[in-house]
């Protein structure tokens, strides 16, 4: 049986925000809320995103400003390779074992 | 005899029956007449010195499709009188400060900048982001359904962000 106690954990909500950011490249994180169909909820998005970035799953930028934008700017995420790697990883391990629930498409 | 406007609200505009208030409303949406104010109750003066005649007459059409001049003569001297604004519009409300300003002081009172940073900066971002393009489509009840949205989201990522700064204690706690 293959060993999946070194794989770093990854929550369920941390995997789809993983999986639309893998999938989308870079998105602002309303898309994200609006791409999940209720999967992901915006108020914890956010505490999420920290704390994934803060593993090294993602990162994130502020959005370029066209002259005369009015607002404070918004930040876009993407996924690290690192962020990458793991979730291919979980993805892996999820569908291997009925231990760890499955997947569910969130598109 | 039925006339129609090209343009503007989808009404006919019979002989016996115009209604002065539906006929200013299309006139302005054809851009026959300066568009005059929307708000609510306010009272502005449609005179024959505004109206477009050319315009007015090459957006009329009969019943059969066919452009008329019909009525032209008619509909200008219809429209012409005193008219309040709009009783469907409602007033936009004021903008004299951002939504929840309180948002970002409460924040940085409790939250260390980092986390600021990161959790409720995006908060704000977002809500600014809604609020601007609901203010713009003139929705008036989605702009005050989105400051209460937001304040309840920004109370949701408060206690998330410390339920997980708690998590964080226990974890280093057990360790220790």
């Amino acid at each position: 049986m293959a060993d999946f106690s070194n794989i770093p954990r990854l929550s369920a909500k941390e995997a789809a925000i993983l999986e639309l950011l893998i999938a989308r490249h870079e998105m602002y994180g309303l898309e994200v809320v609006r791409a999940s169909n209720g999967h992901v909820k915006q108020g914890t998005l956010y505490v999420t995103l920290n704390r994934m970035s803060e593993k090294g799953y993602v990162e994130s930028r502020q959005e370029e400003r066209s002259p005369g934008a009015i607002g404070p700017p918004r930040r876009l995420y993407r996924a690290t390779g690192y962020g990458v790697m793991v979730f291919e990883a979980w993805a892996d391990m999820a569908a291997r074992t009925s231990l760890f629930p499955s997947m569910e498409p969130t598109r | 005899m039925t006339i129609r406007f090209l343009r503007g609200p989808s009404q006919d505009l019979r002989r016996s029956t115009i209604d002065n208030t539906k006929l200013i409303e299309a006139l302005q949406q054809a851009e026959v007449i300066p568009l005059g104010p929307a708000t609510r109750g306010t009272r502005y003066r449609v005179d024959s010195s505004m109206i477009d005649n050319e315009k007015l007459i090459s957006h009329l059409v009969d019943a059969d499709g066919r452009r008329t001049e019909l009525l032209a003569q008619e509909i200008r001297e219809s429209a012409q009188g005193v008219y309040h604004g709009k009783q469907s519009a409602a007033p936009m409300p004021t903008i004299t400060h951002p939504p929840n300003g309180w948002m970002r002081v409460a924040a940085e009172f409790i939250f260390t900048k980092k986390t600021v940073r990161g959790v409720f900066e995006p908060l704000i971002a977002d809500q600014a982001y809604e609020w601007s393009e609901a203010v713009a489509e003139g929705r008036v009840w989605k702009v005050r359904w989105l400051t209460i949205k937001y304040a309840a989201l920004f109370g949701v990522g408060a206690l998330a962000q410390a339920l997980s700064a708690l998590k964080v204690i226990a974890a280093v706690w057990k360790s220790g």
